[in-house]
């Protein structure tokens, strides 16, 4: 079960020579039955955990996007399922049967809709490809081959011998590979389907990056960068190779971000509570770019300056309220966040008006106790 | 939240060993404070944190910790600084329970300034759903000292406990005093 599970939640893939043919009959063997029950189950708990992001415009941008990168071999029966994960976590990954779950805060990360294309070729390829079946079938000749030396070297098994490190090394490898098949299918999916390979490749950095901004340690294990780096070079190879310059190329940029939009303004609230500030930034002003009068993006810039705290943040803070006042002056939740920064800053004058401004604008708020506190400070 | 339900699980686990049956006052000097516990309680022989129980420590319990200003928590990169109005460390906390995936349908239903030992701070009641189903309730203070956050919360699942303790909470919460000398 545990296997079965690492399967389904790793996103796997390979350059071996043996894969399987698109055109392979898709009947399902006993393995693959049991991979996909699980997946069922797996979709069943997302389903129930109120995890799932809901957004039917970009539910059929998405389904479009993937009929768009469909080898046309794929068999009818074998239908993509795309769950939207409400999650600021860089994170996607495909389960047996053709469900892939990519996060809120990946989607929100990407920048033109060649990326999302690689990303979705790049899932769809671990699901055609049997990707989660053949590490089952690769973690069980693994085993089965330890058996065999172990018999012949008198029951010492290599196991026993190394270690379960060595097997484990050689399973992660063969997935690494399998990644590497990911990507080299994806990318040709997405040039055949008319877009730019160079501005998808992009997506293979954004984790490091975000890890970065965020100053925090990498958790995933060193040679995960390492194999970030392997990977990059086969796709650029692959592009070299393959990628002829003067095809015209898909840009979308107008669609792509119309139908993110709402999904790059929910993460930010995620990124904010999960107090990944630089995130949530970014985000945010490449949706004002876009957006420039949506009082709700300047209202959630100005809370990451003001939850933020660095220096400079309150002054920008305000700014971003103060804009957002400007586009709409029946909002309530500037003006609290105006008061707050008035009051903690000592002028009760300009932080009554505007908790009053709240408060009137906002009769039930929940924080409405608070308030109401500052108020009766504010007037002593 | 699973951290210390995985605790709470290898320690019911592990017998009634590290359970020591409390009464009267009981005075935490590393922990800078002091509180008057009903009898008919026990608490777990830590020197980490205040943690009572009546019967079973997943379904019901009382935990007072004092957590240093600045220390990182497990599901949010914010950190509680010092000079945080309560409004705003209450933010921190719903934030560090909301972003705990292990729980679901996590609902604030209040939210208000308190005074607590004369400190401003916060009372939250809120509750969440666990993996394995059981709805819980939590009622939650928590103030800011110079260094510290201090937080007094009372955790009963809704199905089997309910409020049935909520009074010897109250008689806990009233009754705790810092020990810390408050800063002038």
């Amino acid at each position: 079960m545990i296997v079965i599970s690492v399967l389904c939640s790793v996103v796997t893939g390979c350059l071996s020579t043996n894969t399987p043919s698109l055109k392979e009959d898709f009947s399902l063997d006993h393995a693959e039955m049991r991979l996909r029950s699980h997946s069922q189950a797996v979709q069943r708990l997302l389903n129930e955990s109120g995890l799932i992001y809901s957004d039917e415009l970009l539910e059929e941008y998405l389904d479009q996007m993937v009929v768009k990168l469909q080898p046309p071999e794929i068999p009818a029966v074998f239908s993509f399922k795309i769950l939207i994960i409400r999650n600021p976590y860089l994170e996607a990954f495909a389960l047996p049967g053709g469900i892939i779950c990519i996060h809120t805060g990946l989607l929100a990360r990407l920048e033109n809709e060649a990326q999302l294309a690689f990303l979705l070729a790049h899932e769809m390829t671990h699901c055609t490809h049997k990707h989660a079946l053949r590490t089952l079938w690769h973690i069980e000749s693994k085993v089965a081959d330890s058996r065999d030396t172990g018999e012949a070297s008198g029951g010492k098994r290599p196991l026993t011998l190394f270690g379960i490190t060595g097997s484990m090394d050689r399973i992660r490898r063969y997935t690494h590979d399998l990644e590497t098949e990911a990507d080299l299918v994806g990318l040709g999916l997405i040039m055949r389907a008319g877009y730019d390979p160079r501005a998808a490749l992009r997506l293979l950095e954004y984790q490091s990056i975000d890890l970065g901004e965020e100053r925090v340690k990498d958790p995933r294990p060193p040679e995960n960068n390492r194999e970030i780096r392997r990977r990059n070079k086969y796709c650029n190879n692959f592009i070299r190779a393959q990628y002829k310059k003067e095809t015209p190329v898909i840009q979308n940029s107008n669609e792509f971000f119309k139908n993110l939009g709402k999904a790059i303004l929910d993460n930010s609230l995620l990124d904010l509570r999960t107090g990944r500030f630089h995130s949530a930034e970014r985000n945010l002003k490449k949706y004002l770019a876009i957006k420039p009068d949506d009082s709700r993006g300047h209202y959630l810039l100005g809370e990451v300056f003001r939850q933020r705290r660095e220096e400079g943040d309150q002054e920008r803070g305000k700014a971003h309220y103060t804009k957002a006042l400007s586009l709409d002056p029946s909002y309530a939740d500037p003006h609290r966040a105006i008061g707050l920064i008035y009051y903690k800053s000592g002028n009760k004058a300009l932080s009554r008006r505007h908790f009053e401004s709240y408060l009137a604008l906002s009769p039930q708020a929940v924080d409405i106790a608070y308030i109401r506190k500052y108020l009766t400070e504010c007037k002593d | 939240m699973r951290k210390l339900a995985l605790l709470l699980l290898l320690l019911n686990c592990a017998c009634s060993g590290p359970w020591t049956k409390v009464g009267g006052l009981y005075e935490a000097p590393s922990h800078n404070f002091s509180v008057v516990v009903p009898q008919g309680w026990k608490k777990f022989n830590t020197d980490k944190y205040f943690l009572i129980t009546k019967d079973d420590p997943f379904l019901h319990y009382i935990l007072i910790q004092q957590i240093s200003i600045e220390r990182p928590f497990k599901h949010t990169k914010k950190r509680i600084k010092r000079g945080m109005l309560s409004q705003e460390v209450a933010e921190v906390i719903i934030d560090e329970i909301s972003c705990d995936q292990s729980l679901t349908d996590f609902e604030v239903v209040e939210n208000i300034p308190v005074k607590i030992n004369s400190y401003d701070g916060f009372k939250l009641v809120f509750n969440y759903r666990m993996k394995n189903n059981l709805s819980h309730k939590t009622i939650y203070y928590g103030f800011l000292t110079n260094s510290y956050f201090y937080s007094i919360r009372y955790n009963t699942s809704e199905e089997q406990h309910a409020d049935k303790d909520r009074e010897s909470f109250e008689k806990i919460l009233n009754s705790f005093k810092l020990t810390e000398k408050r800063p002038v």
